[in-house]
């Protein structure tokens, strides 16, 4: 166990180290170095030796004692809850893949000849690379337009979902519509359409040419038509079909405006778009035009990394005072508990919203955001520890160890979190669902992150603010529902599992 | 007058402040209802505003005393020639001003002079249509409760003002909103000076307040006594009121005259103001602000607030006065039609949306292109319960855009600043988020309908261009986030402060995706409305969205572009406090600005205006946004407006009252949704103000394709 895991470290470490040697962007990989230059070495060399270390110094297998094996066997036979925990680790594997599964840049482009891989390299390949002149980077999206469209050889592979998850908006699309005994019908719809239909200029993306209301089959109000730089030629009116009033304002000519080439008519497909696989919204867009499933999934490691973070840090700092408070006891107790008193009487919505409103929602990042929560989380894990620690220190087995002379810090690490660890693994799943919910409402109620990172909690408000859009927020729903309940289950099989009741032993 | 503070630098002290003021913000949001305190004490104004007339000539008389002083001496000093010119003329008009220096002046009906010609407008087309009925009650809506009543001091520039005050009270004159030529108001007639500066109003007899007491001259020396005191905080109405104009006279109850600084065309209007009764004011003082906080007037327009109306937190409700002395009068005898006008808070517009859907509210100002096309596909509106109309107005463009802060690097970079232009692609947030039913502006100064046409053309999007100025600024090289970068390694980044809005919002990240496309980041700063206005008149901004309030018939360009309100006498620190968004100085436009200030004739401001504008394009200082130029309103069969809809230069469809209310219609409509009965679908347009629309250079695709 021990073993593999140092092995795992240096192999990640040392990928980290290639990628940033070769210009590789790997998936999950590349973290390391997108934090920052001093930050990626210091973690991928960290790694490396911290990995080399643990070959060298720890033994190869952890010698589990007979009652943790127990406890694993008993989490294991619980069903519901091993499955939870599985299909969760696959979730976790999943959104390590990172732009191999989602992202807007394509795995493998061969051009004339020339392989390609922008998803896996630093190096943005900008648009002249391929078609044009143009140095912005390469929409791959169009590019495999084109490709498929023949110009040009070769092939392009997108990921599974060919959007990324934030900026990353679709361009207008459209449905056509069909004649049928002059009325104008949706594809597969057996109702005459109503709404607004629009003809554009061929060959010039969204340049319109004509602009008509239609209803129930027939123009039926409003006729607007413009010249191709955007002006207006024509403005008339229709009453079921009947041309009433028709007007030139001598743009263009009426004869160049009729023969001018345009497209057949179409419905424009506005944000929120539903879901349409032959765009690869699977699960639709959002009313910014994003895809909803990109957004998911972005969210979703940004959950991830949140809950690695917190966890880490509140649960550090909440172990070590709760046990000292409990351990020391007297003034530091006492000292500790009027903090944790103020701490947790602060309203901590008010104190994000002064921090996002100060800090300015553009320049918020994940770490910051996290700093404030954690500030103010690391409490909840305090009084049952001080509680459990003063429970632990009167036992014979502190007590002998303080007379063979240990120090407090080899008590407590040693000793006192070893007994108390089948209390805080039981709450690591509540932690888990809290800081979810709480990125979640933050995001909810605008006091988040920038638009630079996914969030479900934009999601969900763009979601009730187009409720006709019933895609966004049932995707939403399900996917919060379905992780919450993934998480919970979990934890009800750990509390089950590890419960002192059942099986215990005192070192 | 601006008053010079020091500048806040965002060091640790001022975010403590700033946390403080934000939790006692919250903390007090709980204590929240202002309902009618015991009143106070009673106070007597009056001897303090008689004494005011002779103290304040004296006041001005002092300065310009010590201003001519000043002249003089650096008279002396200069010795330029060229320099010596304006300070003459400066000195010479100050002279001029000296010899009648009494700013309120009492004389009698022999003192005016003789060879006036009045006017009364009365030539003008009436307004309105003549079958209104008047009665009923209107229900609209208003997104938050109003802070006071006052019309002077502080908070009293809400967004409730307007529908109170000053689309509601009369001034001396108005302007004809079809064409613009004046039109009486409480003055029955007047003249102008042969000068332009002074204009003399003869007062309609029949004017009363709605308290029934008559409208008197004295009543505008009293508005200036309030304008210009300093118990309420009124710093804007403090120095206009001191600088642009020079004199009131008054020569009897029904005569008087108002001087202004400069001569102007048009004088009338600018010398049009609001009475404020004596009667009403006689407690003025010290606690002004507290004391008239809720206060409700006696006005001289239509409508008047009731004590009883003002449902605190919930609504306020107008009535219209009985007996109005200018019912019958030409221009307003076919407006003003319902009883009772009765504004709901409703926070949000979704909400509003469906109370109106309900009925509860009578008609629907619909800003939203996916409430106008989805949201009112209802079967109210397809059984003709609920009518919609668009209608293609005439109103001055907002001026909304990106305001560059050019004291801020690297926007004093004017190549960043036109990459910037470039980098925006307003076009597509046109197309796409607002369906292609906006159009872009061009000029700062757009939809005077006096002033006409500008050939100013906004920049296109095109990242070409984009890159091209970057790279001339020292941007060259691409980061693997596809940002530029310069020599020293900067990256290319600007933060843009804005109103957070889910639409707004939206738009702005359509825009940081766009421009990323030409290597540049832009940061969006989401903020409150009146915190985002707070950082830019601070001058803390890169670049803000802002959108103005603006009133035909010219716009002001020293306001926003004047050198003096750009920069502290030091010449570097941006001066807070002021419209001068940019930190822009030039003298070319300080000299246009002065000049446009100056103006007598509309051509006068045209040209100053049009040069203006050409300088705020070439120094990209300004980035147009996007405009409408028509309004979409929904309203309930009961609502019936004129044949036109409404009049050409309106900023929404209730500001000149001309709708009304058939009762007849409402219990018909009322029992057809009982009984399922239903009448045609109506979706009117009134286009017979959409002359053209200017065609826009779109970058690359256009070229050679025109027909």
């Amino acid at each position: 166990m021990i073993r593999r895991l140092s092995i795992a470290c240096i192999i990640v470490g040392l990928l980290s180290l290639l990628g940033e040697w070769q210009g590789l962007d790997l998936p999950s990989i590349a973290w390391f170095f997108s934090v920052g230059q001093v930050f990626g070495w210091v973690s991928s060399v960290g790694l490396v030796v911290a990995g080399g270390l643990g070959c060298a110094l720890l033994p190869a297998r952890v010698n589990w004692t007979p009652v943790t094996l127990q406890r694993f066997r008993r989490f294991r036979s619980i069903r519901r809850g091993w499955w939870s925990f599985l299909v969760l680790l696959g979730l976790v594997l999943l959104a390590l893949l990172d732009q191999a599964l989602v992202g807007r840049r394509a795995l493998v482009v061969q051009h004339e000849g020339q392989w390609y891989f922008p998803a896996f390299v630093k190096q943005r390949y900008a648009e002249k690379t391929f078609f044009g002149q143009g140095e912005a980077e390469t929409d791959y999206r169009q590019l495999k337009q084109r490709l498929a469209a023949g110009q040009g050889s070769g092939f392009v592979l997108m990921p599974f979902v060919p959007w990324a998850a934030v900026l990353d908006s679709d361009d207008q699309q459209t449905l056509p519509l069909v004649e049928r005994n002059g009325l104008f019908y949706r594809q597969d719809d057996e109702r005459p359409y109503s709404g607004r239909a629009i003809r554009f200029y061929e060959g010039m993306d969204q340049v319109k040419h004509s602009d008509v209301r239609v209803r129930r089959g027939l123009p039926d109000g409003e006729w607007l038509g413009y010249a191709p730089n955007g002006g207006l030629v024509l403005r008339a009116t229709y009453r079921a079909g009947e041309k009433v009033r028709e007007e030139y304002t001598g743009e263009m000519s009426p004869a160049d405006f009729a023969k001018a080439k345009t497209t057949c008519w179409t419905v424009v497909v506005y944000p929120a778009i539903p879901p349409l696989w032959k765009a690869g919204h699977y699960l639709g867009t959002d009313s910014r035009g994003w895809d909803v499933l990109a957004q998911m999934y972005g969210g979703w490691q940004l959950n991830l990394k949140a809950i690695l973070i917190f966890i880490a840090l509140t649960y550090s700092l909440g172990i070590l005072i709760g046990t000292l408070m409990g351990y020391w006891g007297g003034w530091f107790d006492l000292l500790f508990q009027r903090i944790i008193e103020i701490l947790e009487n602060l309203p901590f919505l008010y104190i994000v919203m002064i921090v996002v409103g100060v800090v300015g929602v553009a320049n918020m990042n994940l770490p910051l955001l996290l700093g404030v929560i954690c500030l103010f989380s690391w409490t909840g894990l305090t009084y049952s520890l001080r509680a459990l620690s003063y429970k632990e220190k009167e036992r014979d087995y502190i007590a002998a160890a303080r007379l063979q002379g240990a120090s407090t810090w080899r008590i407590i690490t040693r000793y006192l979190v070893p007994n108390v660890l089948a209390t805080l693994v039981t709450m690591v799943p509540f932690s888990v669902v809290g800081i979810i919910t709480s990125l979640t409402a933050l995001a909810f109620v605008g006091f988040g992150l920038p638009e630079t990172y996914a969030q479900w909690g934009v999601l969900f408000d763009d979601g009730l603010n187009h409720l006709s859009a019933v895609w966004i927020t049932f995707s939403m729903f399900a996917i919060m529902v379905i992780i919450l309940l993934l998480v919970t289950f979990v934890g009800e099989a750990l509390r089950e599992a590890f419960d002192p009741k059942k099986f215990t032993t005192y070192q | 007058m601006q008053q010079a503070r020091p500048i806040k630098t965002r060091c640790a002290p001022g975010m403590a402040g700033r946390l403080l003021l934000l939790w006692l913000a919250v903390c007090m949001g709980g204590l929240g209802t202002q309902e009618a305190e015991a009143a106070p004490p009673a106070y007597d104004g009056t001897k303090e505003r008689e004494a005011f007339w002779a103290y304040y000539n004296q006041k001005v008389l002092d300065r310009l005393k010590v201003d001519e002083k000043d002249l003089l001496k650096k008279l002396a000093e200069t010795t330029e020639e060229s320099a010596k010119a304006p300070l003459q003329e400066a000195l010479d008009r100050l002279r001029r001003h000296l010899q009648k220096p009494d700013f309120f002046t009492f004389a009698t009906l022999a003192d005016m002079p003789a060879d006036l010609i009045w006017q009364d407008g009365l030539n003008e087309p009436e307004l309105g249509d003549p079958k209104a009925q008047k009665g009923g009650t209107f229900t609209s809506y208003i997104p938050s409760f109003p802070p006071t009543i006052r019309t002077v001091g502080e908070n009293a520039n809400n967004a409730f003002r307007g529908y109170h005050y000053d689309d509601v009270e009369m001034g001396l004159i108005g302007l004809h909103p079809e064409t613009g030529n004046v039109i009486p108001g409480l003055a029955a007639q007047w003249a102008e000076s042969a000068d332009h500066r002074t204009v003399f109003f003869r007062l309609d007899r029949a004017a009363t307040y709605s308290d029934g007491v008559p409208v008197e001259a004295e009543d505008w020396f009293n508005t200036f006594y309030i304008q210009l005191s300093e118990y309420p905080q009124n710093p804007f109405g403090n120095e206009w009121y001191a600088t642009q104009y020079t004199n009131i006279t008054r020569y009897d109850a029904h005569h008087f005259s108002v001087t202004l600084a400069e001569p102007k065309a048009l004088a009338p209007y600018w010398a049009s103001i609001s009475p404020m009764p004596r009667h009403f004011y006689a407690e003025f003082g010290p606690d002004f602000e507290t004391r008239y906080q809720w206060r409700t007037r006696p006005v001289t327009g239509a409508y008047a607030i009731l004590e009883e109306d003002v449902n605190f937190g919930r609504s306020i409700t107008l009535t219209r006065v009985k007996n109005w002395w200018a019912q019958d009068k030409k221009f307003y005898k076919h407006r003003f039609n319902p009883d009772r006008l009765v504004y709901r808070v409703v926070r949000l517009p979704e909400k509003a949306l469906e109370l109106f859907m309900q009925g509860t509210l009578d008609a629907f100002l619909v800003s939203v292109p996916d409430h106008w096309y989805e949201r009112l596909e209802v079967t109210q509106v397809h059984n003709g319960y609920i009518e919609k109309a668009k209608f293609y107005n005439l109103w001055p463009s907002s001026s909304a855009g990106l305001y560059l802060n050019v004291a801020q690097p690297p926007l004093n970079d004017k190549n960043i600043r036109i990459g910037f232009a470039h980098a925006l692609n307003y076009q597509k947030v046109i197309d796409f988020d607002l369906r292609g039913d906006y159009r872009r502006l061009n000029a700062f100064s757009e939809g005077y309908p006096l002033l006409g046409d500008l050939a100013i053309r906004a920049r296109e999007f095109s990242p070409e261009k984009a890159r091209e100025f970057f790279a001339s600024a020292g941007y060259r090289l691409a980061g693997p986030d596809g940002l530029l970068v310069n020599d020293q390694g900067q990256k290319l980044s600007v933060t843009v402060s804005h109103r957070k809005s889910s639409v707004i919002d939206k738009y702005m990240q359509r825009l940081r995706e766009e421009a990323l496309k030409c290597g540049l980041e832009l940061k969006l700063e989401s903020m409150d409305g009146s915190a985002v206005f707070q950082k830019a008149s601070q001058k803390q901004h890169q670049v803000v969205q802002v959108a103005w309030g603006t009133q035909p018939p010219f716009p002001d360009h020293f306001q926003h572009f004047h050198g003096k309100d750009a920069f502290m006498e030091d010449g570097k620190t941006p001066r807070p406090n002021t419209n001068n968004l940019n930190s822009f100085a030039d003298p070319r436009m300080d000299e246009l600005c002065e000049a446009q200030r100056k103006a007598t004739t509309v051509e006068e401001y045209k040209r100053t205006v049009f040069e203006a504008d050409q300088i705020v394009h070439d120094e990209a200082i300004w980035v147009p946004s996007f405009e409408q130029n028509f309004y979409w309103v929904a309203s309930w069969r009961w609502i019936k407006w004129p044949p036109g809809f409404n009049v050409a230069v309106s900023q929404d469809p209730f500001q000149n009252f001309v709708l009304w209310i058939d009762e007849n219609a409402k219990q018909e409509t009322l029992d057809a949704q009982r009984t399922g009965k239903t009448f045609p679908e109506v979706d009117r347009v009134f286009d017979q103000n959409l002359k053209s629309v200017k065609g826009q250079s779109r970058e690359g695709e256009t070229a050679g394709l025109k027909p």
